[in-house]
């Protein structure tokens, strides 16, 4: 199975600090196994649209043997390698995604605001042009009461992790602006993680896991 | 219980962290522990110092404490037993 993976500086596991064995330029990685035969100690990778949920430093298509299991937002199997580097995925992209991101709460808190009859705030928020227009009208709104504050709240903290430089933070934050915009709805920060891998898919120009 | 299937907080995981160390997390929750580092960086810090902690506390021995460091760690733990009502 073709897959995804993110991974730290260095082909490095984030979590085990094992460093990968990459590609050639005309081969693939050396396959890695399983230490212990534990299902879930195998080689984890993700599919497309679970791609938000594991943002890292370097992205990967990598292959899984079989068998592959399927777990939480991921996908295990036996042995694995790294196929090629996405070198698309970087901070510039890192940053136009969060930026992304954020602006989709925007969208997301004014079709909220209208809802409930707040067509001033709603507005405020539609007329920004720029990231820092949106910054700062969200900061401003945030000191307000109710809604209005709740929802531009997240919206200028997603900015402030984006401009912090820390994308991954960002885009949760968005994702949990979903969720806020919906009045509680936590299916929605599922619902805007898929939204948002749709996003990196397409800008990386990734096609979904399958068999090789 | 984690209430979100997709989101774990940062209190969660502070109780989670020694069983994640031991490999004692079912593979779930696992999934979830590692996917709420991916974009909380405080917790990050907080995995790599409680690491740091437990190899540096794993080297030490009893031959390694100062002179004195045992009756006093022993007198410490006695006040605080007293303290909440035990034995002394």
């Amino acid at each position: 199975m073709i897959a995804y993976k993110f991974l730290s500086a260095g082909a490095t596991g984030p979590f085990t600090g094992f460093r990968w064995p990459v590609p050639g330029p005309a081969r693939p990685g050396a396959w890695v196994e399983a230490a212990d035969g534990r299902p879930d100690h195998g080689v984890h990778a993700c599919h497309l649209d679970d791609l938000a949920f594991w943002q890292g430093v370097e992205l990967w298509r990598v292959e899984l043997a079989d068998p592959v299991v399927a777990g939480h937002r991921q996908v295990i199997g036996t042995r694995g390698r790294l196929l090629e580097h996405v070198s698309a995925w970087n901070d510039e992209l890192a940053r136009s995604f969060g930026e992304a991101c954020a602006w989709r709460a925007r969208d997301r808190s004014v079709a909220s605001l209208h809802m409930a009859g707040l067509h001033e705030e709603a507005e405020l928020l539609a007329s920004c042009r720029s990231l820092s227009e949106l910054h700062a009208t969200s900061k401003g709104l945030s000191s307000r009461k109710g809604l209005p504050a709740t929802l531009a709240a997240y919206v200028a903290e997603a900015i402030d992790f984006l401009l912090a430089g820390d994308s991954p933070c960002s885009t949760y934050i968005s994702a949990r602006a979903a969720v806020a915009a919906s009045g509680g709805s936590e299916s929605e920060f599922a619902a805007e993680r898929q939204g948002q891998a749709h996003w990196l898919a397409e800008r990386l120009g990734l096609e979904q896991a399958r068999s090789p | 219980m984690i209430v979100n299937p997709d989101d774990l907080s940062c209190k969660e995981l502070v109780e989670l962290v020694t069983d994640f160390f031991e490999d004692r997390l079912s593979p779930s929750v696992r999934a979830r522990f590692e996917m709420h580092l991916s974009y909380c960086a405080w917790c990050r810090v907080y995995l790599a110092q409680m690491r740091e902690t437990v190899q540096l506390a794993g080297r030490l021995s009893e031959e390694t404490l100062p002179k004195g460091s045992k009756e006093e760690l022993l007198r410490a733990f006695r006040d605080w037993k007293r303290e909440r009502g035990g034995e002394p």
